[in-house]
């Protein structure tokens, strides 16, 4: 069953009053539990399209279609995002003021889940990433990979159709990168669809779906 | 901004609890130096008919009025053989206790009784003659002082200082003498005749001694047309009603600095806006709303701004108190009427200083997250 469907996608940016067309004609079809490599050069829309099938920009034209919903045919954006997909960048972006499991349960807390029982099922996440011992600690407490893990916690904790990721080993070291990706692989092992955007081609393993941007052009490899 | 809003609104409760006390001991001054209400007769003594008429008229009020008594008022020249100061003699109202309790408040006892050579005096005319109790003065009756050709002829008489008394009302207290109804008599030649009818009534609010007093005016035109009531606050409502409008003029003024606080309001909250921006993007991506977003900040920030505002409260209340407690600097009672404020600070004054308060700041910070609204999720991303 299909996923994400992209149909005739494009979108560009006006840079200095020029207009600069980063994405052209886009199709993509991505079916449930695929993993799906996004990889190309610094700057050639890997991201833009990322935060297109993430909802959070929309394209100049075409179609997008998650779960089944037209993106245009949406009502509530911010509730599907966050009952559908999950995010994951290059930086954590947790919460500093917040413990990593008051973190985790802030995308429970916005479905309306009570404090005490989103607690109960972000400690169940943070136990499978082998955080139980961290739960308490706040960002500037914890590593740099402790904090991504964290991070993947907070993005599954919803139980999401989608997970995307960008570029989430970008500021982390070898040791830590595979860490992150054994997580990631196993999370599609699970049933996860994982929209993964590297420019690092050793992350991607055989058995991904792997596409290329470039000039604009989406390729299958 | 905690220490701006702390400042204004401490400025601000400071004023307000200043121009309430003060609003609150000179009513109290006057209440302790005046009767609640006076009936005079255009000026002019009252006669044996119109005080019998009078009283039946006060009969009526039999439940109202508290004490009343006739008033014999005289100017004089008070002399302690260095010092002249001009003065109005009250009569003492002779075993009235509550009359005099009210009235006069003693330090002492209320309804001792007042020689035929004695005299009561106010406490800044005793100081300013430099006498004290049981020391004598010279009452002189400008009336009576002429020239002959032996020289200077004035009719005084020399009185004993039994008590000073202190209202606290400046202007009573710097030049009112008190002798006995039968003195008064004996030396002005006065056979039985009151200048005013003073009255002093159980329940002393303003709206009471009004009404009461409007009243007594209809009976007094129907059967006494030359003699009128007039209460407490009627009587001097120029000073009251100036003081109401210089009060709100302050608050008002105040409130302005409040506003200047706002703007500071409005840089810590942009800052911490700048500062968290990363926050506010995941939290988008997380799926919060752009409300629900300003809503945190807005509790965040309206949190941070009660800390202030109750610091502030609690300064102006804790500065009003000093100053009406410290001995170093005083009112001049020559202007202000009193020379010393008790402190009077009402709920009602606490709670429309923190609501106005809340509300300037509440807009100041809704004002800034409206930037919440122009950010784009991309964008913050990117950064």
């Amino acid at each position: 069953m299909e996923i994400i469907k992209l149909n005739s996608l494009s979108k560009s940016y006006l840079d200095a009053s020029k207009k600069l067309s980063v994405l052209k004609d886009i199709n993509l079809s991505v079916k449930e539990g695929e993993f799906v490599a996004i990889t190309g050069a610094s700057g050639c829309g890997k991201s833009t399209l990322l935060h297109l099938i993430g909802l959070l920009d929309s394209p100049d034209s075409g179609e997008i279609i998650l779960a089944g919903q037209v993106r245009n045919k949406i009502t509530n954006m911010e509730l599907f995002r966050n009952k559908n997909i999950g995010f994951i960048f290059q930086f954590h972006y947790l919460l500093e003021d917040f413990t990593a499991l008051e973190n985790v349960i802030i995308p429970l807390l916005v479905q309306g889940y009570k404090k005490k029982e989103a607690g109960k099922i972000a400690k169940d996440i943070l136990k499978t990433l082998g955080l139980e011992d961290r739960i308490n600690h706040f960002p500037n407490q914890l590593s740099g990979g402790e904090e991504q893990r964290i991070a993947i916690a907070r993005a599954i904790v919803t139980k999401p159709k989608i997970l995307i990721a960008d570029e989430p080993s970008g500021n982390l070291d070898d040791e830590t990168t595979k860490i992150v990706m054994d997580i990631l692989r196993k999370l599609n092992q699970e049933g996860l669809t994982i929209i993964f955007v590297t420019h690092d081609l050793s992350l991607v393993a055989e058995n991904d779906t792997h596409y290329t941007i470039k000039d604009g052009k989406l390729t299958l490899l | 901004m905690i220490l701006g809003i702390v400042i204004a609104v401490g400025a601000l409760t400071l004023a307000m609890i200043l121009f309430e006390s003060y609003e609150e001991t000179l009513s109290n001054a006057f209440k302790v130096s005046q009767p609640d209400i006076s009936i005079i007769n255009n000026g002019e003594e009252i006669s044996e008919y119109q005080e019998s008429t009078l009283r039946k008229i006060l009969d009526d009020y039999e439940s109202d009025i508290k004490a009343l008594d006739g008033k014999y008022q005289i100017s004089v020249i008070i002399s302690n053989k260095e010092f002249n100061k001009p003065a109005f003699i009250e009569s003492y109202s002779d075993g009235n206790k509550d009359y005099n309790k009210y009235l006069y408040s003693f330090s002492k006892q209320a309804d001792f009784h007042l020689g035929a050579n004695e005299i009561i005096l106010g406490e800044y005319l005793a100081k300013e003659l430099q006498v004290e109790v049981g020391e004598k003065v010279e009452v002189i009756l400008p009336s009576s002082i002429r020239y002959s050709l032996f020289g200077l002829v004035k009719k005084s008489e020399k009185f004993l200082v039994k008590e000073i008394y202190k209202t606290g009302l400046y202007e009573i207290d710097a030049s009112r003498a008190i002798l006995s109804k039968d003195t008064i008599k004996k030396i002005t030649g006065n056979k039985n005749s009151a200048s005013s009818y003073s009255i002093l009534l159980n329940n002393r609010k303003n709206d009471n001694s009004n009404l009461i007093t409007s009243k007594i005016n209809y009976q007094l035109m129907m059967s006494l047309p030359s003699m009128y009531a007039i209460d407490l606050f009627s009587n001097n409502s120029m000073i009251f009603s100036a003081l109401s409008l210089q009060k709100i003029m302050i608050f008002l003024i105040l409130c302005i600095i409040i506003i200047v606080a706002g703007f500071n309001v409005i840089s810590t909250v942009s800052t911490i806006i700048n500062e968290k921006i990363n926050e506010i993007g995941i939290l988008m991506t997380l799926g919060l709303k752009r409300r629900e977003i300003k809503l945190i900040y807005f509790v965040f920030s309206l949190l941070l701004a009660h800390l202030g505002i109750i610091l502030g409260l609690l300064g102006g209340y804790a500065s009003a108190y000093w100053l009406t407690h410290q001995d170093y600097i005083s009112l001049k009672g020559d202007i202000y009427f009193i020379d010393k404020i008790m402190i009077h600070p009402s709920i009602s004054m606490f709670i429309i200083i923190y609501a106005t308060t809340v509300v300037i700041i509440a807009m100041t910070i809704l004002f800034t997250l409206r930037s919440i609204n122009k950010l784009e999720i991309i964008k913050i991303m990117r950064q």
